[in-house]
């Protein structure tokens, strides 16, 4: 329907008809030099992008989300490296996919437009983030692992442990940033532009189920772990609450997947189940 | 309030109507009543002035932000190598309780199949064991050595003694138990404050829902460079513990967020709980007026700043409805790099952003003032002004 819309307004010189669509695949917490081969995989990047009028306007971002995110490493090389893509590509349309803590840095740029001279320009530019697994209010697993009490800190080591991209993912520093320097959580002004998440609700980890291996399988054993801190709905690293704590929720995993099978948090970022289908099915939209 | 001759004749030429003074500030507002003079921010920090509004839909009601309580299930512990040879007991008060025992620097790693953990029937069913690597691709980033177990349902309260043979050095004990009743809270009244003022803590620990009598806690607060100051805590009205906290007024140049941290301990039940606020050094301040265009939809505020920094003001414009009702049509913000002295920032609001049938009279809520170059936000009120 779409299409035939802007055949029509293509008829009247609109716009829409001159867009150049890009995607920018965003990663999550930590530091990441290929995440083209080693966080997303190209399975998922090359499935993707193929949906796109133009293959090759796709660019995977490799900065530091080990840092706060309005750091130079964090923010600084998103907007460095999203600027370099919309200029040297031309993109009039871009389509950012986010996973995890990528959401919230993403998040950062469109609720912070003065920061930096280059956000403006990018938020103008984005059609929409795809928040796959966003951790919008944190998670109570950064709060397990920041052993910042004074007490442990006699110990030397452990105040300064985490790095901050995890320090800040914990539940009562997401509260406060999400009240006062970030948008799109509830009762505070929407974002500038939409910001829709695909929500992770559980975790299959079975050895006899074969849908555990998608994505490693010796990944999801960890899950089974860390979920006893979550909640029932979580994808093992992240509450559903988090996942759809910012923007709209574009779909739960269950409701779209292949099988009605759910995303773990490393499957959120994999060719599993379809995933990579929907997301390229929407890359052409 | 007194205003510079230049500031007042560029807010007079600047509107349509005469500056006015904002609105009192509520219970709830920031404005710092003095003023410190700090050396300029030595990171790269953006020198270009930028503006930036984008629409609300105004069916989309705003709330103010409230500050978070921590709800706490969960302690953490440091013993040695010797203390693990000989057996650590820990008191657990539910069944499927985690015990988390990471190395501190220079500790012996360890293995998952060195864990012993025992009740006082022998050895503790076991119904889940982590290692580092497994906890950290799951994204639990754990210190490398770690060791997770989860005991199994049917090992309730009661007393388990962990033990670890020819451990090395030092240790981090961490015991979660996410199915008890025994709940530790701590929050504050703020989740943002000025140096050198007062911040209230409530901190209170319930056991089965009733909260607990005989409570041992102590308190800290820290600072995000790791400077830390203890926290006497007194009887509060409501059966829980308070405490009035002035804060220093040299919070130092670390970014991050402080926190208060507490460590409790009722009927041998042992809790930690952690909240965070923002500790802001009071840099600038708006000047207490402000001029409105409604024609061009600009908001004027005169800033005073008694550092070199970057500042930014940023806010909600409300519109009245067809109906009569306020509701929000625009946020706006700005940010200029400014000296000592007085400044000016300019809320440039969009008239294209007002539904049909919506207009005046306007009132900017949510204004606020951030120092960008410190990311201290500076001053906040939650109704600023009202303009026709």
């Amino acid at each position: 329907m779409r299409k035939y819309l802007c055949g029509l307004l293509l008829a009247l010189a609109a716009p829409c008809a001159l867009a150049n669509t890009g995607v920018a695949f965003v990663h999550g917490t930590g530091a990441q030099t290929n995440a083209y081969n080693d966080y997303w995989q190209p399975a998922m990047v090359d499935s993707v992008r193929g949906g796109l009028p133009n293959p090759a306007n796709y660019t995977v971002i490799n900065c530091d989300f080990g840092q706060y995110w309005w750091d130079s490493r964090a923010a600084g090389c998103l907007a460095e490296q999203l600027t370099t893509f919309i200029n040297t590509k031309g993109i009039t349309k871009l389509i950012v996919i986010t996973h995890s803590n990528g959401g919230n840095v993403m998040r950062w740029i469109m609720s912070n437009p003065t920061w930096d001279s280059r956000y403006p320009n990018i938020i103008s530019k984005v059609a929409r983030v795809n928040a796959l697994a966003p951790s919008s209010t944190g998670t109570p697993l950064a709060d397990a692992v920041t052993n910042g009490t004074v007490f442990e800190a006699a110990l030397g080591w452990l105040l300064g442990y985490q790095n901050d991209g995890v320090r800040q993912q914990q539940q009562s520093w997401m509260v406060f940033y999400n009240g006062n320097y970030l948008y799109g959580t509830s009762g505070r002004p929407a974002l500038p532009k939409t910001f829709r998440s695909v929500v992770g609700t559980d975790v299959d980890s079975s050895p006899f189920d074969g849908d555990s291996y998608c994505g490693g399988y010796s990944l999801n054993v960890g899950l089974e772990i860390t979920k006893n801190w979550l909640d029932s709905c979580s994808d093992g690293f992240l509450n559903c609450s988090s996942q759809s704590g910012a923007g709209s929720v574009w779909f739960y995993d269950t409701s779209r997947m292949a099988g009605a099978e759910p995303l773990s948090h490393n499957q959120s970022r994999r060719a599993c189940f379809g995933l990579n289908t929907i997301l390229r099915t929407d890359a052409g939209q | 309030m007194r205003l510079s001759i230049a500031i007042t004749l560029a807010l007079v030429s600047f509107s349509a109507t005469a500056a006015q003074p904002m609105l009192p500030t509520g219970a709830k507002d920031q404005a710092p009543s003095r003023l410190v003079a700090l050396a300029t921010p030595s990171a790269n920090i953006e020198r270009a002035p930028v503006s930036f509004s984008w629409k609300l839909d105004p069916t989309q009601a705003l709330s103010a932000s409230q500050p978070y309580v921590a709800q706490s299930r969960e302690y953490w512990d440091t013993v040695d190598a010797a203390a693990l040879d000989r057996g650590v007991q820990l008191k657990m008060s539910a069944p499927g309780s985690l015990i988390r025992i990471s190395p501190a620097q220079g500790a012996r790693a360890l293995r998952s199949d060195e864990l012993q953990i025992s009740d006082s029937q022998g050895a503790a069913q076991i119904e889940n064991i982590a290692s580092a690597k497994q906890l950290t691709d799951a994204g639990m980033d754990v210190q490398n050595g770690t060791v997770i177990a989860k005991l199994g349902d049917q090992e309730g309260a009661g007393i388990y003694t962990v033990r670890i043979a020819k451990a090395q050095g030092q240790y981090l004990v961490h015991v979660f138990e996410p199915q008890s009743s025994d709940v530790l809270r701590a929050g504050t009244d703020r989740d943002h404050a000025l140096a050198g003022s007062s911040l209230r803590f409530d901190v209170d620990f319930s056991r089965a829902g009733k909260l607990a009598s005989s409570v041992q806690a102590d308190a800290m607060l820290v600072a995000p460079d790791g400077r830390s100051w203890p926290v006497a805590m007194g009887a509060s009205d409501n059966g829980g513990l308070a405490a009035n906290v002035k804060l220093p007024t040299n919070v130092g140049n670390t970014p991050g967020l402080w926190e208060l941290q507490v460590f409790a301990n009722a009927d041998g039940i042992q809790r930690d709980a952690r909240t965070a606020f923002a500790v802001a050094a009071p840099t600038a301040r708006f000047n207490g007026v402000f001029a409105f265009n409604a024609k061009t939809m600009r908001m004027a505020l005169p800033v005073q700043t008694s550092s070199v920094g970057r500042y930014e003001a940023r806010g909600t414009l409300f519109a009245t409805s067809p109906n009569g009702t306020m509701a929000p049509v625009s946020e706006a913000h700005s940010a200029a790099w400014m000296k000592r002295g007085n400044g000016m920032l300019v809320l440039q609001f969009d008239r294209a952003h007002l539904p049909q049938g919506y207009g005046a009279p306007f009132e900017v809520r949510e204004l606020k003032l951030n120092d960008q170059s410190r990311m201290a936000p500076l001053e906040s009120r939650e109704r600023a002004g009202i303009a026709r």
